[in-house]
């Protein structure tokens, strides 16, 4: 099974609404598989929505649960732990509609903190999303509210979505809002100690990605020093490159972005674009 | 196709460079031309570059005396020995470091070996654009008789006669020149050591993993390994955007200290610059296939475009 070597596996997903944006299958079922396992080890709820038709359902739970990728799973269902909730009813039940979706997931995770859970899992596959909710936009703004319960409550969400199967401006969005943490096929973003850390590669696959978390995260920094730890990037596009410089160039007076332990090839793009203005190095 | 205006060729011949086309009848007439040029640009404090064969060098510096030690000399054929678009990234970067301290410079190039006239034409005429804003003068000095003269005349906004530069009445649009004499492909380097098809940007992570394990195959060393890394990955995004759906192609050949990597794609390119100095408004990816190789040579085909690079340890 796939898995990604961009960033750290033991973190993947632990974020509070992180995204999982995957190329194959084979990828996203690795990295759902660590997300599951690692939330049932730890002991929390954890409420699964695979994709709603019944042919999913049936591939979905039996890579989940009978597979044996995802240890303690067929005893996490039949406890509870583990509940596996099916979007088309939620469909049904919601009609869609974003508010009604928050309500039931409310319900839910405050069950779950009664029955003595410390903490709630939740990821859905990008079928089972659109299934709940149709519409793109009452899908937009329902995960505008999962990102308010995770602030609530102590939840965190893995949402899934496919680069074949999204819209790309629908994808845009996501990326936007997800920001903070996004597990892409070869690169992954996360913000954490206020930084940005990015892992992996940048390239033309993903670079359009990028450049949507460097300018959300450039607009929640407000005018200020943005710093990005390059640590554990491997390679940088050239136009990837050119984008830090010239959102560095815009960067008010006073502020820069800081660029943590960047890497040699970067630092050689930079020189040769001749581009020092707002940047920092360190 | 045509580039620059009727007034942008007038302000390139009295602003910033001047391209002088020096045509000599023989190396009397050679040395009184230039060593009066040298001789006046150390009066004034500007670095001299001299680019020369190695019997001219010593006739020039016998001329000069003791003023000889003031300047650069180097081998013609470390400037010239190359494909077309890396001399002239040699010669910019050449000028870029005479200039650096923010005085004029002087060079002067001899050349008469190289006698590819779709080389020779490239470089002169995107000389003229690419170090068009550089307090720089270029003498480019070329035997009357020699087959590569007509590129001279014509490549050159200024000729140098009598001790002076005057105007060329023959000078033409580098634009139009390039258009007329694009880059042609190079010898063919036989069967790859390897080779590979790309087909969609997903697949770019794995062909970059594939070029560096060749490039340690050849002894490069890390930071020129992830040199060419860079350049080969700008080749193969280059060819997927102008391959509109269609796969494009990587060659390797591995020989001991050197890797040589060529990319086609069914596209053509369209910079008739190829990349030789960074436009804005275009994709940067054929910029950087110049700058981060030892060697590129970029040229178009009936079958597409190919880039062929190459990097020693």
């Amino acid at each position: 099974m796939g898995t990604s070597d961009a960033g750290p596996a033991e973190s993947i997903g632990s974020g509070a609404h992180a995204l999982l944006v995957h190329a194959d299958e084979q990828l996203r079922q690795g990295q759902v598989a660590g997300w599951l396992s690692r939330a049932l080890t730890s002991g929390e709820k954890v409420l699964y929505k695979p994709a709603p038709t019944a042919v999913k359902v049936a591939f979905e739970l039996s890579w989940v649960v009978g597979s044996g990728h995802v240890p303690g799973a067929a005893e996490a269902c039949a406890s509870g732990q583990l509940d596996i909730i099916d979007a088309g009813e939620l469909f049904e039940f919601t009609g869609g509609m974003h508010s009604a979706l928050l309500d039931y997931h409310v319900q839910l995770i405050e069950q779950a903190m009664d029955e003595g859970y410390p903490r709630v899992a939740m990821s859905a596959e990008a079928l089972a999303l659109h299934a709940m909710a149709p519409d793109a936009e009452e899908l937009l703004e329902l995960e505008r509210g999962i990102d308010e319960l995770t602030q609530r409550y102590p939840v965190y969400v893995l949402c899934q979505y496919g680069t074949s199967t999204a819209d790309p401006r629908f994808m845009g969005q996501m990326v936007q809002l997800h920001y903070s943490d996004i597990i892409d096929a070869i690169w992954r973003v996360r913000w954490q100690d206020d930084r940005l850390h990015v892992w992996g590669e940048l390239d033309a696959s993903n670079r359009e990605r990028f450049v949507m978390v460097l300018d959300s995260t450039l607009g929640e920094a407000g005018g200020g020093d943005l710093h990005l730890d390059l640590a554990a990037l491997r390679f940088i596009d050239a136009e990837a490159a050119a984008v830090i410089a010239d959102r560095a160039a815009r960067m008010c007076e006073a502020a820069a972005i800081v660029l943590h332990s960047p890497p040699a090839i970067l630092c050689q793009l930079l020189v040769t674009l001749g581009s020092s203005t707002g940047l920092r190095m360190r | 196709m045509r580039l620059m205006t009727d007034t942008a060729m007038t302000a390139l011949k009295h602003e910033g460079l001047k391209h002088e086309g020096l045509l000599y009848r023989d190396r009397g007439e050679l040395l009184a031309e230039t060593v009066p040029v040298a001789l006046a640009a150390l009066e004034t404090g500007e670095p001299v570059l001299a680019v020369f064969d190695s019997g001219i060098e010593k006739a020039l510096k016998n001329e000069l005396g003791t003023a000889a030690r003031e300047i650069d000399f180097r081998p013609a054929r470390e400037v010239f020995g190359w494909p077309p678009q890396t001399v002239t990234t040699v010669i910019r970067r050449s000028v870029e470091q005479l200039t650096r301290v923010g005085t004029g410079a002087t060079v002067l190039a001899h050349h008469p070996e190289v006698v590819d006239p779709r080389s020779k034409t490239f470089w002169e005429a995107v000389l003229n654009t690419v170090l068009a804003k550089q307090p720089v003068t270029l003498v480019c000095a070329c035997p009357s008789d020699h087959p590569a003269a007509p590129i001279s005349r014509v490549t050159h906004p200024l000729l140098r006669r009598g001790g002076t530069a005057v105007d060329n009445p023959d000078f033409r649009d580098p634009a139009v020149l390039l258009a007329e004499n694009p880059p042609t492909a190079p010898a063919p380097l036989g069967e790859p050591t390897a080779r590979r098809q790309v087909h969609d940007s997903a697949e770019l992570s794995g062909l970059r993993l594939f070029s560096r394990q060749h490039a340690l195959r050849a002894g490069l060393f890390p930071d020129s390994t992830d040199s060419l890394i860079l350049a080969v990955n700008e080749a193969l995004t280059d060819a997927l955007e102008r391959a509109a759906g269609a796969a494009g192609q990587l060659d390797v050949w591995v020989a001991p200290s050197t890797i040589t990597c060529e990319v086609s794609g069914p596209g053509h390119f369209t910079d008739p610059y190829l990349g030789v100095y960074r436009r804005p408004g275009h994709a940067i990816h054929l910029w950087a296939i110049q700058e981060f190789c030892d060697t590129a040579h970029l040229w178009n085909d009936h079958d597409g475009g190919h880039a062929r690079m190459a990097k020693h340890a």
